[in-house]
């Protein structure tokens, strides 16, 4: 007992810390339509449907881990547009340039879109609830609908844009270049470039609905291999901050050792004591009644009633004699005769209490105990 | 070395000229702590010595348990700077003290004096563990400490607790004194004088021939003997050591000794005391019986009592025994205070109680444990009465020694700790109004 009180938590902190670093080391991502987030705003379920329709999915931290130049053959997919500067676009379609088709996932209205990647793109907020197709891109068929949407993306029409799924079913007839889907066509700088405004439509919790699986599976399913892109902080090229270090202020360093400085003085300063720390020399305590305590534990454990009741009816046998006037040394037949009439009981019973040390069990035992203190109580009254 | 306070502040207040030139950050904030280091060790070199306090501590206190008293250090400044800072006068816990820390300002070739309360919560000597002399630098950023030991030691009193009994106890041993007839004439009570009758005396007191000699009837009067001796021998070994309530055994035998001490000197007997386990660890006689030394006596006791500590060894009684003799070569009364502890009794004491109740009346007084009594009552549950069975089983070996003890004329006076005292010395002057002392 006292082992697993000793042992217990630690064993408890070990299993706390295997589960924490098991929970670390999975290969789960938080990061919105990351193609190994299982979350409803991951990309999961449209990556293992890709990979299982024979499409090989590459995941690539970042535009600027992208390899110098896509091989044909190849889709890239960006989920988002967060860190795409000017300088960033202009790499990312460089790079892209000989890849079958580059699909960018906008989340949002942004308002360098169109410098940023160097196109004829406006965006605006969404207007309406459900769109259909609407349009001569043979990824979308008649009848495809959204019903989730992010953002709407304009163009003109003298850059050449398809744009499908306009906001409302007659809208691009007049020559507008708006929808949630705008796809400008290969030329010798870029690859065709799929801009998606329902982002949302592909992750993991609204894909089932409407269309969206299919429009998912066609947009990036088109080629035999599919390069992944999730961005990344440093995407946004030299000038911007690649990490917390850049954010902050030149003199952050010297402050922070000022103020370690300042805690060790604060730590020295309280930690020096006025002398040493006295001890008392302390005597072992042993109380008196130990022995006494220990003995009733060896009767429990070896379970000798009849010699517990046995020391018990013989103090009741002095106590009662010395109660009545009788010697401690006489017959216990003549004491239990004194006890019957003193105290008026039976005979039997007062011999059985003061005489006969068996008991069949435990609560028998505690229960002739009990009895013959109320013997006892009785000759005092 | 001690760093202060204001060290904190001077390293905190380098984060302002970091602030105004970012620039040059780094060199800066070096440069900042480099410069406060400066200081400190600046501060440092100009702290005088704490050795330049001379120490020195009144002389050591007595106290009952229980009760304060003070302690002084007198500082003499021997260095040639006015010396400021903090002192401490450090104790053992048990010795209670409180406002121990003490402000330093010793002017150079000054003098001053620190008082410590103590308020010891052990018996026995509490000693000093050390006075820490802290002095401050003149810039208040460091200071230089040093610990000495300056030796002084409060010796803490047995309480007497039992005092309150003595009143009570002298009133009856008033009444004993000058009574015109003792119940039983033995060899122990002495004439004393003639005096005129009165309403009440036994008329067997009467002495004929004085009265034929004057015209009144006269009575004889007697005394109760005086001059006996009383040997009181405290047990100090393992037995004493075990606890009785909140103190052990031996704490509460000690009262029983004070207060019989305290009736037999006024009864005009010679007490002695004894203390020990395997070899005598305190022995007191008292001289000649007087008012005068009656105080003394009691003084050299609690005196001699203080520093006795529980041993856990067994008892020699061969030992203590060839002491008793040696002490008490007439017939005395022996009081031996030893709890009844069957074991050790059957083994230690008996074999050797006939040596001495060949010579001595022989008295055991024991404390018992009220623990006992407790555990013995409670049947609320199973363990409760497996508990119950040990206790009865412990009292009748008690008894049994008891009546062993009985068996060769020794009286056991066997009573919880706040009754063993009274009821020590109501036997005794139970034997003395028989005159069987």
């Amino acid at each position: 007992m006292r082992a697993v009180r000793r042992w217990a938590p630690w064993v408890v902190l070990v299993l706390a810390a295997g589960l924490v670093a098991a929970l670390l080391a999975g290969t789960r991502s938080g990061e919105r339509l990351a193609p190994d987030n299982p979350g409803r705003e991951g990309g999961q379920a449209l990556a293992r449907v890709l990979q299982s329709q024979g499409v090989t999915v590459r995941t690539v931290l970042g535009t600027a881990a992208l390899p110098e130049q896509v091989a044909p053959g190849t889709t890239v997919l960006v989920t988002g547009t967060a860190y795409l500067t000017p300088e960033a676009g202009a790499q990312l379609l460089d790079r892209t340039r000989e890849a079958d088709r580059l699909v960018v996932l906008v989340p949002g209205p942004q308002e360098d879109l169109g410098t940023a990647l160097g196109l004829d793109v406006r965006t605006t907020w969404p207007t309406g609830a459900r769109l259909t197709g609407a349009c001569a891109d043979p990824r979308v068929r008649d009848g495809d609908e959204v019903v989730a949407w992010d953002v709407q993306l304009d163009s003109t029409a003298t850059s050449g844009a398809v744009a499908c799924f306009p906001p409302s079913p007659g809208h691009n007839v007049g020559g507008a270049r708006a929808g949630a889907l705008l796809t400008f066509p290969a030329t010798t700088d870029h690859a065709e470039v799929s801009l998606v405004g329902f982002s949302s439509a592909l992750t993991n919790g609204r894909v089932t609905e409407a269309a969206h699986a299919a429009l998912g599976l066609r947009l990036l399913g088109a080629s035999p291999e599919l390069l992944w892109v999730t961005p990344q902080p440093g995407d946004a090229g030299q000038g911007a901050p690649q990490g917390l270090w850049d954010v902050l202020p030149r003199s952050a360093t010297p402050a922070v050792v000022l103020l370690g400085a300042a805690v060790l003085a604060l730590a020295l300063w309280q930690g020096r004591r006025l002398g040493p720390v006295v001890v008392e020399p302390l005597p072992a305590v042993v109380h008196a009644a130990q022995t006494t305590r220990s003995r009733g534990r060896l009767y429990r454990q070896a379970g000798d009633r009849p010699h517990a009741l046995a020391a018990l009816q013989a103090g009741a046998r002095h106590r009662a004699a010395a109660r009545l006037g009788l010697s401690p040394a006489a017959d216990p037949g003549a004491l239990v005769d004194a006890v019957a009439t003193a105290t008026g009981r039976p005979r039997d019973q007062a011999s059985r209490l003061l005489t006969d040390p068996s008991a069949t069990d435990d609560t028998d035992f505690v229960t002739t105990a009990r009895e013959l203190r109320s013997l006892e109580e009785g000759l005092h009254r | 070395m001690v760093l202060r306070g204001p060290v904190v502040a001077l390293v905190l207040l380098g984060l302002v000229p970091v602030a105004l030139w970012p620039a040059a950050a780094g060199t800066v904030a070096l440069l900042w702590l480099l410069g406060v280091a400066a200081l400190v060790a600046v501060d440092l070199l100009l702290t005088p010595s704490p050795r330049s306090v001379q120490l020195t501590r009144s002389p050591d206190p007595q106290v009952r348990l229980g009760e304060p008293t003070t302690t002084t250090l007198t500082l003499t400044g021997t260095g040639e700077r006015h010396l400021r800072g903090r002192l401490r006068d450090a104790w053992v816990p048990s010795a209670g003290a409180e406002g121990a820390r003490h402000t330093l300002d010793l002017p150079a070739g000054g003098r001053r004096t620190v008082t410590t309360r103590l308020r010891p919560t052990r018996r026995g000597d509490r000693r000093a563990a050390g006075v820490t002399v802290r002095v401050h630098g003149p810039l208040g950023l460091a200071g230089r400490q040093r610990t000495v030991l300056v030796p002084g030691v409060v010796r803490v009193l047995p309480p007497f607790r039992s005092r309150r009994d003595l009143p009570s106890r002298l009133e009856r041993l008033r009444q004993l004194d000058g009574r015109s007839a003792v119940r039983t004439r033995g060899q122990g009570t002495e004439f004393d004088a003639l005096r005129d009758y009165v309403d009440g005396d036994d008329v067997r007191a009467i002495d004929w021939r004085a009265t034929a000699r004057r015209q009144h009837v006269v009575v004889r009067t007697w005394q109760p003997e005086r001059d006996r001796r009383v040997v009181i021998v405290l047990d100090t070994s393992r037995t004493s050591a075990a606890r009785v309530g909140d103190e052990p055994r031996l704490d509460a035998a000690m009262d029983a000794a004070l207060l019989l001490a305290a009736v037999a000197a006024h009864a005009g007997d010679r007490v002695d005391l004894l203390a020990g386990d395997r070899v005598v660890r305190a022995r007191v006689g008292s001289q000649a019986g007087g008012a005068s030394t009656r105080s003394a006596l009691l003084h050299r006791l609690v005196t001699a009592m203080a520093p006795l500590e529980p041993v856990l060894v067994e008892a020699d009684w061969t030992t203590l025994a060839g002491a008793v003799t040696g002490l008490a070569r007439r017939r005395a009364l022996v009081v031996l205070l030893t709890p009844l502890e069957p074991a050790a009794v059957e083994e230690g004491l008996l074999p050797v109680l006939p040596t001495l109740t060949a010579h001595h009346r022989v008295v055991v007084a024991s404390v018992a444990d009220p623990a006992l009594e407790a555990l013995r009552a409670d049947v609320s549950s199973l363990q409760a009465v497996w508990d119950a069975a040990a206790a009865e089983r412990t009292e009748a070996l008690r008894r049994r020694t008891a009546a062993a003890l009985g068996l060769l004329g020794v009286t056991v006076v066997d009573e919880l700790p706040e009754r063993l005292p009274g009821a020590l010395a109501d036997h005794y002057l139970a034997l003395k109004a028989r005159g069987l002392l």
